[in-house]
């Protein structure tokens, strides 16, 4: 490949003038430099018209205490500032481009990042803005977030996942706050199981979301007939799940982690013709009266979870304060 | 895996660096907010991934149960110098934002987070510029401030934000700088995450630095 | 008569620093070097004895350096102090100054000789 020289202004000029950024330059008393075509074909001011004045006189409904900051800031500290459109949608009132599906959009969104540039001459920082239209982002963000919308209220309405009918993240966190405060109060006692499947990432890489969904659903079904009906099975996350288990000791709980593990090593997901195979990781705790709190207890078995993944997966580890245990694999029978 | 750990000297030495920053990003603070800004000593030290939120929860100038907003940004640089930065602001200074920089009315919810990612930018920009220009004579790049989580529980978020499977290393080097206006009207907290790798890197600076006093 | 001078900063680095610094441009005077390493110390030491020259930092462990200054200023004892810091904030400056501190250095990566050369010109010690 040929180097393109690029050693004279004009040049460099030329490119920037037709990139499909908006570039603005502005002096310290925020007079407009510089105004590239982007911005001349979208606010239909030409940059002979624009050069010399004040941007806030030509612009005027630019939120100009808001932006003075800014500027003053980006001259302060010499860095770039960024405004991305998810905080504010546009900066300039541009028409945007897109005619079919774009209804819901009034102006062009716009990312900005605001550059400081120094005269070398003078020694001063001028601001350079750059105009980023973020317009089919937003487009194709939007569906999904209506789509996400009507999911999240239906689970918020049932305390269940939609995909997997255990229960959601929010209703087994609540009960676990709830028998925390009675094991506070009443001394009983209760057990927590945080498992996630291993390398769930391959599985939906490999043979695609549909499939990476029916394997969630084959392992919440698996191990939730296993279970007893005062225990609290739900999802946590992506492909992470939470077992709550109300009046049981340490020891049952290990006993039934290995079961559900070794349950779900044997189970077989078929999608379509294919048999999909997976293994969980799972980390294990038990209440003890100093655990200040329900997030505390999360975070025990998260560190013994993430201790099963360090030791090769497909295993149970026991949170202990002085160490993580993993266990032995064989099944060994509960204590009586 | 990293089992460096730094002498004395070494952390005293690197203190100092990092009081210094904090003194570029006190001032650029103070600029903006037109007032006068309290420095403490800054809280440096390397820590295991799963003592993160409980030492987060500790050091931080807000209360456990204090409603917070959290801002994070990326620095790297091309020494090896890289890592995360987390600022925190609570929602009583955030609802002050209007009153302290005197602009007329109250401010919208937007105009509130764009003004914390703004100062977010600011105190890392500074802080890590210098930081990075003592240890490695450079200048660093920084990914756009990103708005992580508004109107939270400190405990909950702390727990939620460095639970340990997220974290991708066994420690870092963890700097805590708070920031707070004399009349009390502003509080915040910067925590800086240098990475496991930089932590190497700080390491052969610091070591070089140290030989300058000898 | 000796130069005493009292160096009040949490860095050891911070203290040599300076002392290696005013032995080389002070080189004619005898000079004798007390250190403190937080607020608490240094009031100790300044209620107790009284020094030609004090080095004060302002952020620092148990009291800070304004807090030093305003309690010496409260018990009125006058001492020519040098605020040495990395607080840049050009009210630190003003603050420190109405509380009685003499002079003024901004701390930077690498010791600025001339700066301290100027302060110490200023108080007629060079």
């Amino acid at each position: 490949m040929n180097k393109i020289p690029i050693d004279n202004i004009q040049t460099l000029h030329d490119i920037i003038d037709h990139i499909n950024i908006g570039i603005t330059v502005l002096d310290t008393h925020n007079q407009v430099i510089f105004w590239n075509r982007f911005m001349v074909k979208h606010s239909g001011i030409s940059s002979s018209d624009l050069i010399g004045r004040n941007l806030f006189d030509v612009f005027s409904y630019l939120p100009r205490q808001w932006l003075e900051l800014k500027l003053k800031s980006v001259r302060l500290i010499k860095n770039y500032s960024f405004v991305s459109w998810t905080q504010k949608a546009y900066l300039f009132r541009f028409n945007h481009t897109r005619m079919i599906s774009g209804e819901s959009i009034e102006y062009m969104p716009q990312d900005c990042t605001f550059i400081p540039v120094n005269n070398s001459g003078t020694g001063e920082t001028y601001v350079c803005i750059a105009i980023h239209d973020m317009t089919d982002v937003v487009a194709s963000q939007q569906k999904i977030i209506e789509i996400n919308d009507i999911n999240k209220t239906l689970e918020h309405m049932t305390n269940h996942d939609g995909l997997t009918s255990i229960y959601n993240r929010e209703y087994v966190e609540k009960q676990i706050e709830y028998e925390f405060s009675k094991a506070k109060r009443y001394g009983t006692l209760f057990s927590l199981i945080l498992f996630d499947i291993d390398k769930f990432k391959n599985v939906n890489d490999t043979f695609g979301h549909l499939a990476g969904d029916e394997v969630l659903k084959n392992t919440a079904a698996t191990i939730k007939a296993q279970l007893r009906s005062s225990d609290v099975f739900g999802r946590y996350g992506g492909e992470e799940f939470m077992l709550l288990l109300p009046e049981t000791n340490i020891e049952n709980t290990t006993f039934l982690s290995q079961r559900i593990r070794n349950s779900i090593e044997r189970m077989s997901t078929f999608y379509g013709n294919t048999e999909i195979k997976i293994t969980i990781s799972l980390g294990v705790v038990q209440f003890r009266p100093d655990i200040k709190d329900y997030l505390q207890i999360l975070h025990e078995a998260d560190i013994a979870l993430y201790h099963s993944k360090q030791n090769g997966r497909n295993a149970v580890t026991q949170y202990k304060i002085t160490g993580c245990a993993l266990l032995d694999c064989s099944l060994a029978s509960p204590k009586a | 895996m990293t089992n460096i750990q730094y002498s004395d000297d070494q952390y005293e030495m690197l203190r100092e660096v990092i009081n210094l920053a904090m003194g570029h990003a006190g001032k650029n603070l103070a600029t903006i907010l037109n007032a006068f800004v309290d420095l403490s000593v800054p809280e440096i030290q390397i820590i295991e991934a799963a003592n993160i939120a409980e030492k987060v929860l500790k050091e931080s100038v807000f209360d456990e149960s204090e409603r917070v907003n959290l801002f994070r940004q990326n620095f790297n640089s091309m020494s090896f110098m890289d890592g995360e930065a987390i600022v925190i602001f609570n929602n009583e200074t955030r609802q002050k934002f209007a009153q302290i920089l005197g602009v007329s009315g109250q401010m919208n919810s937007m105009e509130e987070v764009d003004f914390m990612l703004e100062l977010t930018n600011l105190m890392v920009g500074a802080c890590m510029n210098s930081i990075s220009e003592q240890m490695f004579d450079q200048k660093m790049s920084f990914s756009p401030p990103e708005l992580l989580s508004e109107n939270s529980v400190l405990r909950n978020i702390a727990y939620e934000t460095f639970k340990r499977r997220n974290l991708k290393w066994e420690y870092t080097l963890l700097s805590k700088i708070t920031f707070v206006l004399k009349d009390r009207s502003f509080k915040s907290d910067l925590l800086i995450f240098i990475s496991e790798k930089a932590i190497q890197a700080v390491n052969k600076s610091l070591n070089k630095m140290l030989a300058d006093y000898e | 008569m000796p130069l005493s001078v009292l160096l009040v900063d949490d860095s050891k680095f911070v203290r040599k620093g300076v002392s290696k610094a005013l032995t080389s441009i002070l080189s004619g005077q005898d000079l004798v070097f007390s250190e403190a390493c937080n607020g608490n110390e240094a009031l100790g030491l300044l209620y107790a004895n009284s020094y030609d020259l004090v080095f004060l930092d302002l952020t620092m462990p148990e009291k800070t350096g304004y807090e030093v200054l305003t309690a010496l200023k409260e018990k009125g004892i006058k001492s020519n102090i040098i605020v040495f810091t990395a607080d840049i904030q050009p009210e630190a400056e003003r603050i420190v100054r109405s509380l009685g501190a003499v002079g003024y250095m901004e701390k930077q990566s690498n010791f600025n000789k001339e700066a301290l050369m100027k302060v110490l010109q200023e108080i007629n010690l060079l």
